[in-house]
């Protein structure tokens, strides 16, 4: 069995050019040639909306390609963010509060108001404190600071987050090949060659169907595309926005501040603008071919999930990265795995609007909701994309306060732990309140990656 | 709004005191007050515990913590040794062994995991066997034993340790603990079981003497007869024979002949394996086999004829079914321990599992209402634990080689479950090795259990090669000789128990050593 010597990402657009920019990098001096052939696509193959979020996990991401921050902002119009706004709460990256006698924060927060306080989860999250105030500060790594509990993502203009990555990429000796995808030569159930407008057929020994929802290399192969059977969003409208200084959710509109301005996308079930449809492949990965962006599922925007997914299924490709005998237990493997990881990931979107009443869900998000609403339990599965915290953020945020805590509060202090947990909260807004303004921090902070 | 303390409730009875009920009972005690949740233990001496389980896994050590357990002392009063794995012996072939550690294989290299480069020497003709870049495998081949170190950079800190120690002491340790926290006891015979006549929830159990002990949640940790939750419940059990064959064990102490191992050791024999687990004052012995291919009393021969010392009691042979119960926790009535099911104590997975289950109960706790979905997570969760043990057993009986015998016929030729063949398959492969959020081994378990038994990946992770062979032998050759150096800077193993731990029961050694 040989190694690949050569690599065809069919595409453009942030998925094409995340997996172009990543395997670049991944294979350095293994003498494998990646070719980009454009398939003439006007939207992106990633991402719905004009900017995406992105969570702190693709930092990591960053870091292997060796970008930094200060050239994403330069070239990116980066905007960090620590919360996504959701009109009545906020969606915080980080902790809420501190575990008490091995229980989880937010059991206290169901025990002050069963004892008629008035407790807001958002208090006890200095992330979200943060986006509610303007402020912004980079993490610490001291475990004991009210400041190590948090981490913050960033906000990408989609157009030149894309450019960004085609530039490394190119740089790295990615080539480009001339023409548009005209056609796609499926022999078997394997790619053979892929046509153009111009030039003769490419091959390759892998090929990355990184062509949007059309997904031109899967449907080659047939493989279906499934419809998600509860999110019914299938309109992207450019709508206008509101000023805003950190990412905001409100209605299917979302808002994001980039430098210079604010891009704001709606998602809606009607009207003009760009259409999709909600769902994913049966299969991500078929014998020489692996699905990124949308040719491999599509879902409405909300907080992240886009590179998040593309992430994801990068790391878990080069987990289990083929050979030219194209094993298929590979490949089975890496379908279990991202099949887990999209359908939770979809669980998430999802969740504010089942909680609305304006969906229903799948019975492992039944399972969550009714878990928690019963007695604070945050069911976490194989495969989750979103930590616990962000879950508790949702549900708590859109009203669930669950009918229980966990009884070992019942065998504290209650007056000491009351004055504790008000202590808890002082210190988290002092320290708050302490931070520089989140508009100075891009300009003039020389920002590490 | 309904609040918590509406519905509480507020009797907890635990039916049994082996180390199943104890367990319960001091995990419990140390997060709730007496005075908010009462709990009551009722056990019988006449009956007796299984005696037997006295291997464990690192995870027993977060338990410990969180009850605030001090560790000299419980190891001191519980005569326990330390542990940094199990040894197993002629599992895939006669005369091979290899140790299946608490710990690590060398580290990832270039964000490759380290056995793929270790294969791709291997490919090269490297001969090196992969125990030479693990810490807790030279440390048992040289039965040496040092506290792990803290710096996370350190080659010192790629391991992790259990204990083996007495299982009575243990009870004892236990029951001294929860007594202190307000745990009130009963001896005495349970002969009767009263119900609600509408729900059959078990309202209260009745003793021997006419005494009736009420409970609102009742847990059953009677063993292997499930007192409550079969007998009176009939919840049903899901056997696993068909791969797990095994269902009797001999079980005897002997005295100690040679100083402590840090380690256990598991002996492959003709119809299942012995098990041997030193502790301070002696050494615990068992035969696991199956019934169906080898006679009680051929078994207990063998057994007794591979003794490192004389016995100190007469043999005691266990029944069991492995398996699982359909339902642990079934309307008022939790099943932990032996009740619950049985996986047999191969990678000692039992005491951890009523950890679990105590850990879990906590998470899930009911109130009057008693409501399904408490119920039905904690027998999801549960499930799924005791699913995915039962598969990396069953890999240790299946990857052999071994057809010698009808046993290991059956074991390496039988059909096993989808969930580990495609597992196995992946390894073979390439290397890969499954991961789950649940489940308590990690990779590094798997993998030493995989290469210990002849599963050796075909291929290795095509990006290993973005390191040059020269880099990677020097880096392999340097890895290794830290291992080395820091096995050969530690005390032995005994001599560490002795200034750390010394048992307080009267040590045997020093007369043995004179034979
Ligand atoms: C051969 C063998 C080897 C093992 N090795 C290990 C090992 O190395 N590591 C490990 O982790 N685990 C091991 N185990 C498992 C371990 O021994 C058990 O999980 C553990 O001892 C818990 O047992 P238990 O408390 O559930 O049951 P038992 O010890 O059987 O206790 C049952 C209790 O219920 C009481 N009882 C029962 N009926 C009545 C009644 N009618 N009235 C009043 N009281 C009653 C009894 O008096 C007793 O107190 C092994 C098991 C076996 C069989």
């Amino acid at each position: 069995m040989a190694r690949l010597k050569s690599i065809l990402i069919c595409g453009s657009g942030v998925a094409a050019w995340f997996m172009a920019a990543g395997l670049s990098r991944a294979l350095e001096g293994q003498g494998c040639r990646i070719t980009v052939l454009d398939d003439g696509a006007t939207e992106d193959s990633a991402c719905l909306g004009r900017a995406v979020l992105s969570l702190p996990a693709l930092r990591a991401f960053h870091g292997v390609l060796g970008l930094s921050e200060d050239q994403m902002i330069k070239a990116a119009r980066v905007w960090p963010y620590t919360a996504l706004n959701m009109g009545t709460y906020h969606i915080g990256i980080g902790d809420h509060g501190a575990r008490l006698n091995t229980v989880a924060f937010h059991h206290f927060v169901t025990w002050l108001r069963q004892g008629g306080h008035k407790a807001d989860i958002d208090t006890f999250s200095i992330p979200a404190l943060m986006a509610s105030a303007g402020k912004f500060t980079r993490p610490v790594n001291d475990p004991n600071s009210v400041l190590s509990g948090f981490s913050y993502g960033l906000v990408l203009d989609v157009g030149r987050y894309s450019d960004l990555l085609r530039t490394y990429a190119v740089s790295r000796g990615v080539d480009v090949a001339e023409g548009r995808l005209t056609k796609v030569d499926g022999s078997g159930a394997q790619i053979a060659s892929v046509h153009r407008d111009q030039g003769a057929p490419l091959a390759a020994d892998f090929y990355i169907d990184a062509t949007g929802e059309p997904a031109r290399l899967m449907s080659a192969v047939e493989v279906p595309f499934e419809v998600d059977l509860y999110l019914n969003a299938n309109r992207i409208l450019p709508a206008l926005p509101h000023d805003t200084g950190v990412p905001m959710m409100s209605a299917g509109c979302q808002m994001l501040p980039v430098m210079g301005g604010v891009i704001s996308d709606e998602a809606a079930t009607n009207g003009d603008g760009r259409a999709f449809v909600q769902g994913r492949r049966a299969q991500f990965w078929v014998s020489n071919v692996v699905a990124a962006g949308h040719a491999a599922g599509v879902l409405q925007p909300f907080m992240g999930h886009e590179l998040q997914l593309l992430h994801t299924g990068f790391t878990r490709l080069i987990g289990l990265f083929p050979d030219d005998g194209m094993s298929p237990v590979l490949a089975r493997e890496y379908n279990r795995l991202m099949t887990q990881t999209f359908d939770r990931v979809r669980d998430f979107v999802l969740l504010p609007q089942v909680l609305r009443g304006q969906a229903e869900g799948p019975p492992e998000l039944a399972r969550k909701i009714s878990q928690f609403k019963s007695r604070g339990r945050v069911v976490m599965y194989d495969e989750e994309s979103y930590s616990e915290s962000f879950w508790v953020s949702v549900l708590m945020g859109e009203g669930v306060l669950p009918e229980r805590y966990d009884r070992i509060i019942d065998s504290m202090e209650p007056e000491r732990l009351t004055q504790q947990l008000i202590k808890m909260r002082d210190i988290m807004a002092r320290a708050v309140s302490a931070m520089p303004p989140l508009k100075a921090v891009p300009v003039t902070s020389g920002v590490p990656a | 709004m309904s609040k918590n303390s509406d519905e509480k409730i507020k009797r907890i009875v635990i039916v049994g005191g082996g180390t199943a009920g104890w367990i319960a009972a001091a995990g419990l005690s140390s997060l709730y007050k007496s005075d908010d949740l009462s709990i009551r233990l009722v056990e019988s001496e006449a009956i007796g515990t299984v005696g037997v389980g006295e291997a464990t896994v690192p995870h027993i050590r977060h338990f410990n913590v969180k009850l605030g357990i001090d560790e000299r002392d419980f190891m001191q009063k519980t005569s326990a040794t330390f542990k940094l794995g199990i040894e197993f012996c002629d599992w895939n072939r006669k005369g091979q062994s290899y140790v299946h550690p608490f710990g690590a294989y060398g580290e990832p290299v270039g964000g490759v995991g380290f056995h793929h480069h270790w294969v791709r020497m291997r490919k090269r003709g490297d001969t090196r066997s992969i125990d030479d870049f693990s810490l807790p495998v030279k440390m048992s081949h040289m039965a040496r034993f040092m506290m792990p170190s803290s710096d996370m950079r350190a080659v010192e800190s790629t391991f992790s340790y259990a204990y083996q120690f007495d299982a009575g002491l243990y009870a004892a340790y236990l029951r001294a603990y929860a007594e202190a926290r307000g745990v009130v006891r009963t001896e005495g015979r349970i002969t009767g079981v009263n119900q609600n006549a509408e729900t059959g929830f078990v309202e209260a159990v009745v003793l021997e003497s006419g005494e009736v002990v009420e409970g609102d949640l009742f847990i059953d940790a009677s063993g292997f007869r499930g007192l409550l939750i079969e007998q009176t419940l009939k919840s049903g059990y899901e056997a696993w024979g068909h791969w797990l064959p095994c269902d009797r064990a001999w079980a005897v102490p002997c005295e100690a002949t040679a100083a402590n191992t840090p380690y256990t050791r598991a002996t492959a024999r003709d119809a299942g394996w012995q098990w041997r687990i030193p502790l301070q004052h002696r050494v615990g012995n068992g035969y696991v086999f199956s019934s169906g291919l080898l006679s009680e009393d051929a078994a207990r021969t063998t057994l007794m004829a591979n003794l490192e010392g004389p016995a100190q009691a007469e043999p005691k042979m266990l029944s069991f079914t492995t398996g699982v119960r359909k339902q642990q926790w079934n309307k008022n009535v939790v099943a932990i321990g032996l009740a619950s099911g049985f996986l047999e104590p191969l990678e000692s997975t039992s005491i951890h599992l009523i950890q679990l289950a105590v850990t879990n109960l906590v998470e899930m706790l009911p109130d009057m209402r008693f409501c399904d979905d408490d119920r039905d997570e904690f027998n999801r969760v549960m499930h799924l634990e005791y699913e995915r043990v039962r598969d990396f057993l069953i890999l240790h009986y299946h990857a052999t080689e071994r057809d010698d015998t009808p046993f290991w016929d059956y074991c390496r030729t039988m059909t096993i479950p989808d969930s580990l063949a495609y597992k196995m398959a992946l390894f073979r492969e390439r290397g890969v090795i499954v991961n789950y959020k649940d489940g308590f081994f990690l990779e590094p378990s798997w993998l030493a259990v995989y290469i210990g038994q002849g599963v050796i990946p075909r291929d290795y992770d095509p990006l290993s090669e973005r390191i040059s062979d020269q880099a990677l032998a020097r880096y392999m050759a340097d890895y290794a000789g830290k291992v080395s150096s820091a096995v050969q800077a530690m005390p032995s193993h005994a001599a560490f128990l002795e200034q750390y731990c010394p048992s307080a029961i009267v040590s045997r050694r020093a007369t043995v050593g004179a034979v």
